[in-house]
This record gives C-alpha cells, sequence and structure tokens, in this order.
C-alpha cells in the first residue's frame, strides 16, 4: 500500500506514453507486465529486455536513431548480467541517454528496506512491490 | 624397643621424610618450630633456616605486605582449619602454586599451642587445568563463531529462499488475476470456472503470507542483533492503532472489548510492541467461543520490575498439551481460522529479546489469559 501511495503522489505531470521497457530476468514478469500494460492500453509499443545490459543496449540503440526514448520503465532489481542498480547507475550516468522524459520504476519482489532505500538514491519516479496490478499501473498512470 | 618408642620415632621420620609435601609446624605466632625434607624441598630453605623464622616468609611479597599469614592463622584457629589453593614463595623468590592446610594444634588439656602446616606444589596440575580451561574456552569461542556464522547463513537462506519464492509465487498470482479478466472478457467465467480461480488466488496468498513471516523471522533476528529503538509509548494509543486493524469485515461476531491501562506508557520498539498486542488480541478474537458473547480484556498494570500486559478472554482455551506447543514455530491449533501459526512464536522471542517473559493460563471451554512481562526499567 505504502508502495502504491508513493507512486501516486509522484505521478503528477503525465506523459503520454508511447513507448515502454520492461526489464525482468523472469519471461514470465515480462510477460504479465506486457499484458496488464496492454490490456490498460499503455504505450504503443513495448519492449521487453532480460538484465540491465540488454535494457541500456536497448535504449543506446533508439538513442542513436534519435527516436524518442521510452517514457516508461519497469525494471527488476535482482537480475543476472547486470542488476537493476547497475542498470540504474549507467543509465543515469550516460551522456548518451536523455532521461528528462522517463519515468523509471523499480518493479521488484524485494521486501528488503535498504533495497528501497538504495534504489530511491537514483531518479526513480516510485518503487513498487510485485505483482503490479492493474489498479496500480492505473494509479500510475492517471 | 618398646612398643611407644617405636611409634614415636616412625611418626618423626615419617612427617620428616616425605617428599612430595611440605610439613612444618608454628608456634602460635606462626614462628616456625618442625621443618621436614619436603619443606626443605618444596620451599628451598633448609631445616636450619628456617626454624625460628616466621612462616610468613613463604608467602608472597605483596601477601605479607597485606597481613595475609596473619589472617591465615586467624581464620584456622576460629575456622578449625585453613584451606586454599593459591601461590607461595621459595627460598630463591619463584612462586609454585600450592594446595595449603593450616591447622591449630592442642595439648591435651585444649590449651592452643600452634599450628600444621602440609603445603603441596600443584603448580604441575595448574597447569595443566589452566590449559584444559584455555582449550575449553578456545573449543567454546570457536564453536560461537561458528554458531554465529550458521545463524546468518541461515539467515541469508532464509531471506534468499523467501525472495526467490516470492517472486514465482506473485506471478502466478498476477497471471492467475489475468486469466480471470481473459475468462470474463470470453464469458468463460461461470460459477465452476471462478471458484477454481479464487481457490488457486488463495492458496498462493497463504504461500505468500508464510513467506512474509519467515522473512519477518529474519529481520527479528537481526533487530534483536542491532539493538532495536527503544522509545516512549503510549499503551492507549497503540490499541486505537490496532483496533482499527482489527475491524476488518470478518465471518465473526464482533466482540466487546474491555480496557484498564494502569501503565498508560512503556518503554519498547513501538512496532514490536504493536505486534505483540495485535497477535494477543488477534487471537482473542480468532479463538472465540461461539456458543458465548466474545469479551476481551485488555490491562496494564505495574509488577516491579515488570509493565505487565493482560490479554484475557473467554473462547475456547486450551489444553495443557496445547499450551506447552504454543509458542513454536508454525504451530496452529483449529484450522477454522486464517494463520501461519507465527504469530505467537514471534511474540515471544520480542518479549524475550528485551529482557521480558511471557505466561499464559487457559483452560479449554473457559478461555485463555495471556500474561507480557515487559522489563520496566530499561
Amino acid at each position: 500500500m505504502e508502495e502504491q501511495s508513493a507512486v501516486g503522489a509522484k505521478a503528477e505531470k503525465v506523459q503520454p506514453v508511447n513507448t515502454v521497457l520492461v526489464v525482468d530476468d523472469e519471461e514470465n514478469w515480462c510477460f504479465v507486465i506486457k499484458r496488464i500494460l496492454q490490456k490498460a492500453g499503455v504505450g504503443n509499443q513495448i519492449f521487453t529486455a532480460n538484465n540491465g545490459l540488454q535494457a541500456l543496449e536497448k535504449l543506446k540503440a533508439i538513442a542513436a536513431t534519435n527516436e524518442k526514448l521510452p517514457e516508461l520503465i519497469f525494471i527488476d532489481l535482482k537480475m543476472p548480467v547486470m542488476d537493476g542498480f547497475e542498470f540504474l547507475e549507467e543509465a543515469t550516468q550516460s551522456p548518451e541517454l536523455d532521461l528528462s522524459q522517463t519515468r523509471i520504476f523499480v518493479l521488484t519482489s524485494s521486501m528488503l528496506p535498504q533495497d528501497k532505500e538504495r534504489a530511491n538514491e537514483y531518479p526513480i519516479a516510485g518503487f513498487i512491490s510485485k505483482p503490479l496490478t492493474h489498479q496500480i499501473l492505473t494509479s500510475i498512470i492517471s | 624397643m618398646n612398643l611407644l618408642h617405636s611409634k614415636e620415632s616412625l611418626n618423626s621420620y615419617f612427617i620428616e621424610q616425605i617428599k612430595d609435601y611440605a610439613i612444618f609446624a608454628t608456634d602460635t605466632k606462626g614462628i616456625i618450630t618442625v621443618w621436614n625434607k619436603g619443606a626443605e624441598r618444596i620451599k628451598g630453605y633448609t631445616e636450619a633456616e628456617a626454624i625460628g623464622q616466621y612462616y610468613g616468609i613463604l608467602h608472597p611479597d605483596e601477601y605479607q605486605q597485606a597481613g595475609h599469614p596473619q589472617h591465615e592463622l586467624e581464620a584456622a584457629l576460629q575456622n578449625g582449619s585453613y584451606e586454599a589453593e593459591d601461590w607461595r614463595k621459595r627460598k630463591d623468590g619463584s612462586l609454585f602454586w600450592a594446595t595449603v592446610t593450616l591447622t591449630p594444634i592442642f595439648d591435651k588439656k585444649g590449651k592452643h599451642i600452634g599450628f600444621t602446616k602440609i603445603t603441596g606444589n600443584i603448580t604441575k596440575q595448574k597447569e595443566l587445568q589452566d590449559k584444559l580451561a584455555e582449550r575449553q574456552q578456545s573449543a567454546l569461542e570457536h564453536k560461537n563463531s561458528e554458531l554465529q556464522k550458521t545463524n546468518l547463513d541461515l539467515d541469508n537462506f532464509i531471506y534468499t529462499a523467501s525472495h526467490d519464492l516470492r517472486s514465482p509465487v506473485t506471478n502466478i498470482e498476477a497471471l492467475m488475476l489475468l486469466l480471470k479478466e481473459d475468462l470474463a472478457e470470453a464469458n468463460a467465467l461461470n460459477d465452476g470456472t471462478e471458484e477454481i480461480v479464487q481457490r488457486v488466488i488463495g492458496s498462493v496468498n497463504r504461500l505468500k503470507h508464510t513467506i512474509e513471516d519467515l522473512t519477518e523471522i529474519t529481520r527479528l533476528h537481526k533487530d534483536s542483533e542491532e539493538n532495536l529503538s527503544v522509545e516512549i509509548i503510549n499503551v492507549q494509543e497503540v490499541y486505537k492503532d490496532i483496533l482499527a486493524d482489527l475491524n476488518s469485515p470478518g465471518k465473526q461476531k464482533a466482540c466487546f472489548m474491555q480496557t484498564d491501562f494502569q501503565v498508560h506508557q512503556l518503554q519498547f520498539s513501538r512496532k514490536n510492541f504493536r505486534s505483540i498486542l495485535y497477535n494477543l488480541v488477534s487471537n482473542a478474537i480468532k479463538y472465540q467461543a461461539p456458543e458465548r458473547d466474545c469479551i476481551v480484556r485488555i490491562h496494564t498494570h505495574l509488577e516491579e520490575p515488570y509493565v505487565v500486559l493482560r490479554v484475557k478472554d473467554n473462547g475456547l482455551g486450551m489444553t495443557p498439551r496445547q499450551q506447552g506447543q504454543l509458542f513454536t514455530m508454525f504451530k496452529r491449533f483449529h484450522d477454522h481460522v486464517d494463520g501461519t501459526g507465527i504469530g505467537l512464536f514471534m511474540v515471544k522471542r520480542m518479549v524475550e529479546n528485551a529482557g521480558g517473559k511471557i505466561e499464559v493460563e487457559s483452560e479449554p471451554g473457559t478461555g485463555s489469559e495471556f500474561k507480557v512481562y515487559f522489563r520496566a526499567d530499561m
């Protein structure tokens, strides 16, 4: 509940969502999040990546073509190759990526307060405990 | 040689020639009058050197300065003997660990005429004992650090397991919700399929709670090590706060709640106190007897050095066997109510970690009374 209201508070200026990037090493989570987004009609285009590095490469590839970066990113924390924290570190530091129009939500199974604190050191739009539901998504988007 | 003569000389030879124990006698003031071979061997003084000396020369210098020799004479006279294991000094100044027995001697008329002293050198035994104690200590320390490591491993394991379990479980939950929506959209959601979906979601929720409880246990463990922030808490305030949570619409009847807070404030972790009160009160409500109105009484009072919280109900009650298993992990006595059976285990742990205790009195068919003792002097 705490996460939901925190998320709601940050979702004031809402940009129309065209592109979404879902980053999760579990294929089933990518599927669920994608389906919830589609059902809610959020995003014309939904990309998925299975770890932080794939996500970073995807974003850089989009930026290289001068296309708009996704307005929404959902990223898990615990992932192989490059985890969510490393992704946040790299992505927010990268000169190639202008994330000013992108809202990043951490979407995790972690219940550790330390993880939330650490994630909040980055410019994220919210920290959501899995599962993402239609209601939570709506409260973010509305 | 007559018998008496041979007995006397035997006695004197016998004492004189004992080598492993220093045996000597003093007069009433502690001046040495008799000195055997063993004394010479152990202490280093010859008979000629020792006789006529104050026996205090055999004590370490600081003992002499502190008046120990005189105190020992007095103690022996007063108590019939003085026995000790202590340091003694040789002629060359070196020390040895000795077992000493100082005994007053009296003549036939009962007049005090002096003391005998038997001293054994048990330095070797002491060294062995010390070595043994040291070995035991280091074995204990080793065991202790191993235990701490095991505990940490266990905590890490539980945390990882609960995280890794939670992810697929919540995923199933999300998938079931999607399935339900899809079925509804396809008009395929009838009473039968909806019930199945609900039951799967119910099972998933129970599993999620169990996982959350596991995580809670590790949190509790860490808290006890890192010392929770203790603050002054208002009992009434916390009570009101949990009442709001307890008022969830349930299948059970509402209960009459009676409170009597003789102690209004308490120094404890707010989070843990809330959890303790919540567990006890919600149990009292959960385990109510269906045939009578549920009454829950919540009291606090001072019982030096404790503040006592009493939660008494007129519910189902427990048998002595059940009471014995009450505070173990994952123990539930009734299956008609929700829960994972971890509440009281955690309550006990929170209370005991903070130096308190918890007691229960219960009778089947009459009700239960829980008493939590919080240390008032913390």
